[in-house]
């Protein structure tokens, strides 16, 4: 039985209700609870947003998306899933939000983190995923997890330091191009050009090999770094995912 | 020990067992792993066992670097060993070939 009939027979009863005196109290608002509660599952029925969950598997296995699907008028529309906005949660160390635009050729994913080492793997995972729907090769994959990870890994290290602060990426595809934008609030970079230097770093006591940059830049095709001190960091890589029609 | 790497000590050789993700997370551990292995055991030659591993990036030259100056402070040296072909050609990459060789052909004249 559809929503509105359901509504429309209780809204029914409710009147027989009041006509026949008082019933016992008990049963009218049982029963004016359940129109209401009808009523209401039928107003949220039609553009709910769908909602995924990434979760990361313990041990720091690849993490897993599940999509449970849109809700919409759930008494029998059959509704296509996907539609309007979506918002996603992704539970770590940080929360992640994704917005999905309707039909677009450009999608995007925000993800925020705080700044702790575990969440470079994450945020790799996170960014394969995003990836995988442009059918990429392994090495493309491969490609593109370097590439966040070293981006991700200088905000952490380099941005933010020894404090804490937040981490934000962003994943966007159009066509077959994606790309990634890694930001932080950190300390920002004087010369950007000498911090892009191959084999430059200005931490070589914490072990870092002055090559972030370069593996960025080989293994995307244009990176762009936006940056200034105390103003933090921002660096957006783009790569185009060849569609080998052999796959 | 700790998280994904493991050690083993034959003689004067300390082999650490890389873990899945080599990454600059993991590789603050390892760092504190290996200086742990070597007070107990006191060894010239370190040999970065590459089996496991799927995934490196430039953190890892780094802790290799830094193990490098290490060992070479005392007249030891570090190798590596079994890097799938991605490890491998992130190694390249890196130039790392120039200052450490692969254990398995270190006999071999210009190993890599």
């Amino acid at each position: 039985m559809g929503v509105g009939a359901a509504a429309e027979g209780i809204r029914m009863k409710e009147m027989e209700t009041k006509e026949t005196e008082t019933k016992k109290g008990i049963r009218e608002d049982r029963i004016r609870k359940m129109e209401i509660k009808e009523t209401g599952r039928k107003e949220a029925g039609t553009k709910e947003s769908g909602i995924q969950e990434i979760r990361k598997k313990e041990g720091g296995k690849e993490g897993k998306i599940e999509e449970f699907g849109t809700k919409e008028n759930e008494s029998g529309g059959t509704g296509t899933k996907g539609e309007g906005t979506k918002g996603i949660e992704i539970k770590g160390t940080g929360t992640a939000k994704a917005v999905g635009k309707e039909a677009g050729t450009e999608e995007s994913v925000y993800l925020e983190f705080e700044s702790r080492s575990h969440n470079e793997q994450f945020a790799r995972v996170v960014a394969a995923v995003f990836a995988a729907r442009l059918d990429p090769t392994v090495e493309e994959i491969e490609d593109i997890k370097t590439a966040v990870s070293e981006a991700v890994t200088n905000a952490i290290i380099h941005g933010y330091e020894i404090e804490e602060g937040i981490v934000h990426m962003k994943l966007t595809m159009k066509g077959q191009t994606l790309s990634v934008e890694v930001r932080d609030e950190g300390v920002g970079i004087a010369d950007i050009k000498k911090a892009m230097e191959p084999l430059y770093t200005s931490k070589p006591s914490r072990e870092r090999s002055g090559m972030g940059f370069s593996f960025m830049e080989a293994f995307m095709d244009e990176v762009w770094v936006d940056s200034a001190p105390g103003r933090g960091t921002t660096v957006r890589m783009v790569k185009k995912l060849e569609n080998s029609p052999a796959r | 020990m700790e998280n994904g790497t493991s050690y083993k000590v034959r003689g004067t050789v300390l082999y650490a067992f890389m873990p899945r993700e080599v990454d600059h997370h993991s590789s603050l551990e390892m760092k504190d792993g290996i200086a742990n292995a070597r007070v107990r055991c006191p060894v010239t030659s370190l040999v970065f066992d590459f089996s496991k591993t799927d995934f490196m990036d430039s953190a890892g030259i780094g802790m290799l670097l830094g193990r490098y100056k290490e060992m070479a402070a005392i007249g030891g040296e570090v190798f590596v060993r079994n890097p799938s072909p991605r490890v491998k050609r992130i190694l390249e990459m890196s130039g790392i070939y120039r200052i450490i060789r692969d254990w398995d052909k270190r006999d071999e004249e210009g190993s890599r």
